[in-house]
């Protein structure tokens, strides 16, 4: 089942994976640190600004809308504190927080700077960092957060209209059957194809860059993660997927992701691999791990 | 510096499920104990249900929790402190010269045990992951999503 959204079409399974790679991206940036938050802030605005579904929506929200981020992010506001004050009007806010996030990225303004201009009890840089994203864009993630997932639930509630149960008693099949009620068929193998086309081709790129990373990360951890990827690839390519195998592969993938994600994030930057292809490497398994029965 | 750990139990629901506590939207869920410690699956960030936001899994604990291990670990300070300080008194009055010390011991805090309510939150198992999850739920009004693997349920 797919839906038009701002001129586009876009499907259940995209709307899945999108919240997924979204919320993670959104917490690796929440969660920066004074080594990661130059990268994160850049990798999360290009996420933003490149994903139609997101783009699309801030566009909408912000269109015709007259506000100067300067107002709602005051520098020497307080006692020479920088302040934030978050307009009333939420269409406001977003354009507010969206041209801070331009503003900090295009002026190259190194993000520990900007942080530390803000108001914070603590002397630590990654804490003052933190509390300085969370203030700051934490409402802006909040809104496409809950718009993609009200959008999910409009496509589901969709699905359920559509999907009229139907019984048929069908004996001696050789070859596809397809059956509908009302609607439109959408031939499930299809979408099931393409995902794992889509992951293997995500594995072709990833396995050859895990070579760049010797200097960074122990060899029997990359070996580990190679294992792993090389079993889900495997598993891809069989007949008979096997769901506990995946989900096995897929715990080794993720550990090595949580362990070695800040590594990953400095070694890639200048790769062609980037960690915004782990992370949709993960959903779209885990995507497909729901699909299997 | 030594490094003390001290270990403390926290009885489950009827159904062996805690609470955790989001640290950016503060709403509670649980999870099964069991899942949530068991060695053979690992992992190191949780996804809040509602929001769908992920941090390491020790930035989701309940205030209560957070609470109880530092009631406990302010006893250990207490008790230590109590014991030098003890230390101290006996040695100097043992030399009955002109110098006496006394000290009244610092009291411990009081420790509350808790045990969870068995309340009505909606029960979920991940398709992907097969882990369970409790929340409030509403059906057609938000998202749920899986707390170990982030995809939504």
């Amino acid at each position: 089942m797919s839906i038009l959204w701002g001129g586009f079409m876009i499907t259940y399974r995209e709307l899945r994976e999108m919240s997924l790679v979204f919320r993670r991206l959104s917490s690796n940036f929440l969660n920066s640190t004074d080594d990661t938050a130059q990268i994160l802030i850049q990798r999360f605005k290009i996420y933003i600004d490149t994903t139609p579904f997101i783009s699309e929506l801030l566009r909408k929200t912000m269109d015709g809308v007259e506000y100067d981020f300067k107002e709602c992010f005051a520098s020497n506001a307080h006692g020479g504190w920088s302040e934030v004050r978050p307009p009333v009007d939420e269409s406001c806010h977003i354009k507010a927080m969206y041209d801070y996030m331009s503003a900090i990225i295009s002026n190259n303004a190194n993000v520990r700077g900007v942080a530390i201009s803000y108001y914070h009890s603590t002397n630590k840089f990654n804490d003052r960092i933190q509390n300085f994203l969370n203030n700051a864009f934490k409402p802006l993630i909040d809104y496409i957060n809950d718009a993609i997932s009200r959008e999910m639930i409009i496509v589901e509630e969709e699905n359920k209209k559509i999907t009229t149960p139907m019984t048929q008693n069908i004996e001696n099949v050789h070859g596809t059957v397809i059956q509908q009620g009302t609607g439109n068929i959408t031939s499930h193998t299809n979408i099931v194809n393409n995902e794992v086309q889509a992951i293997l081709d995500l594995l072709d790129r990833i396995l050859p860059s895990l070579e760049e990373l010797h200097n960074d990360i122990p060899n029997d951890v990359l070996d580990d993660v190679k294992d792993d990827l090389f079993s889900v690839n495997e598993q891809l390519k069989s007949q008979s997927p096997k769901k506990n195998r995946l989900q096995k592969a897929l715990a080794g993938i993720k550990k090595f992701m949580s362990d070695f994600s800040m590594k990953l994030a400095v070694s890639l930057a200048a790769s062609s691999v980037t960690q915004t292809d782990w992370s949709v490497l993960i959903s779209q398994i885990e995507v497909f791990i729901t699909s299997l029965k | 510096m030594s490094e003390v750990t001290t270990s403390f139990t926290i009885q489950g629901d009827n159904e062996g499920y805690i609470t955790f506590e989001c640290p950016y939207c503060n709403s509670e869920f649980k999870l099964q104990a069991g899942e949530f410690q068991n060695d053979d699956e690992p992992f190191s960030d949780l996804f809040c249900p509602y929001c769908g936001l992920s941090k390491d899994k020790s930035s989701f604990y309940s205030e209560e929790i957070l609470e109880k291990a530092k009631a406990l670990a302010t006893n250990y300070m207490i008790e230590q402190i109590n014991k030098s300080f003890g230390k101290m008194q006996r040695s100097v009055n043992r030399s009955k010269g002109l110098i006496k010390m006394t000290f009244k011991p610092l009291e411990k805090v009081t420790i509350k045990e808790f045990k969870e309510k068995d309340t009505s939150e909606v029960e979920f198992e991940c398709k992907a992951c097969n882990h369970h999850v409790k929340v409030l739920y509403c059906a057609g009004a938000a998202k749920i999503f899986c707390p170990y693997c982030g995809v939504d349920l």
